[in-house]
This record gives C-alpha cells, structure tokens and sequence, in this order.
C-alpha cells in the first residue's frame, strides 16, 4: 500500500490534483471559516445538553430557514 | 509547502496559515538538527514531514471547519422542518452541505488511500506531532517488515 514516506511524489500530485479539482468550494467556503467554527462550538453546547438528558427542539423557523445569523 | 494550500485561500486565512507553517517548521527543523537522536533517523525524510504538516494545517484550519458546519446544518435540516441555515444574505442548504462534505471525504479517502492517520493531524505543540511522525513512520516499516 501507498505511504508518504515512499511515495512523496505521488501524494504531491494527488494532493495537487484534490486542491485543483475542489478549490472553488474551498475558497468560497473558506470565507465563512469564523462562521463555521461558531457552529462547531454550537454544535457541542447541544451535544452537551443532549448528553445530560435535555431534550433539544429547533424552534422559531423563519420561512422554512434557521437564522443563523 | 504550505504555499500549495494556501494559493486558493482568502489572503487573512492564507496569511495564518503561513504563519503556523513558518513557526512549526522552525521547531522541526531544531529538533531534526541533530541535538536529538530520538528524531535524527526523520532527517531525511524532510519532504515528507513538510508535507504532512502543510496537510495537518489545512486539515486543522480548513477542513475540520467544513465538518463542523456540515454536521451543524445535517442536525438542522434533517431534525426539523428547516430547509437551509440562514448565514446572513448566505443559504446553507442540503445541496451546499452536500458540496462540503464531498470535500471532507474526498480529502479523506485521500489520506486513507496513502494510509495517513488523521489522528496524526491532532496536536498542540509540534514536537508532539514530531513524535507521532516517528511512531506512525516506524508502523509502516514493521508493517512492510511482516509483510
């Protein structure tokens, strides 16, 4: 099997390749970084209530879209 | 190395980046300087230890936020009657989240493919991702030993 250790060249032309083919989702995404680290920590603020036998609900939709902010 | 990733980046989170790279890789190259016998047999594979860090900053900076708001969102849409998140004038919906996470898992298979261990990516301070190096380094070689 294929290790970076051997096959150094071989990863940077596939790590190369993966950049090209997703970079405008990674460079459009990446605007919104801050954005999705706050979800993270969002994230787990619920995962800690749900852990502690809180029932969580998603309330107050507004026209079909949870406002984020 | 870091160059590679951070060419298609916005320039603030470029810059972090760079930053990151320029700092851990001031500390690899310290303990690669011979002073440690330890991590004197990772010397000559500097090319790679470089690129593993490049991978483990994108990964850290990047990636695991794209997890993050696909995770997020998935809890979102698929436990109410929501059909997107509102991010300002921005809609993170089902599609955009599919999008995400075909970047997370393609990023994935390609680790998987060059058996790299995403928890090698997880570490605070350098020397602790110097020394995973070397264990997962020293895996590979009993692996191809056995095999």
């Amino acid at each position: 099997m294929a290790n970076p250790f051997k096959d150094i060249k071989e990863l940077t032309r596939d790590v190369e390749s993966y950049l090209r083919k997703n970079r405008s989702a990674i460079y459009n995404n990446s605007k919104r970084i801050s954005d999705f680290f706050e979800m993270a920590c969002y994230n787990n603020i619920v995962r800690f209530y749900e852990n502690n036998n809180y029932d969580v609900e998603i309330k107050n939709l507004q026209k079909s879209k949870f406002k984020y902010k | 190395m870091i160059k590679l990733f951070t060419d298609n980046l916005p320039y603030k989170l470029s810059e972090q980046m760079t930053f990151e790279y320029n700092g851990r890789i001031n500390d690899i190259n310290y303990f690669l300087s011979g002073r440690y016998d330890y991590y004197t047999p990772l010397k000559k594979d500097i090319e790679t230890i470089q690129l593993l860090l490049a991978l483990s900053i994108f990964y850290k900076r990047v990636l695991s936020n794209f997890d993050s708001a696909t995770k997020f969102t998935s809890r979102i849409i698929f436990k109410s009657e929501a059909e997107s998140v509102q991010l300002g004038t921005y809609d993170l919906s089902a599609k955009e989240i599919f999008k995400l996470n075909k970047t997370v898992l393609t990023f994935k298979k390609l680790m998987e493919d060059y058996s790299i261990p995403i928890g090698l990516f997880e570490y605070l301070e350098t020397k602790e991702l110097l020394r995973k190096i070397k264990v997962y380094k020293d895996s590979l070689a009993r692996e191809t030993d056995n095999g």
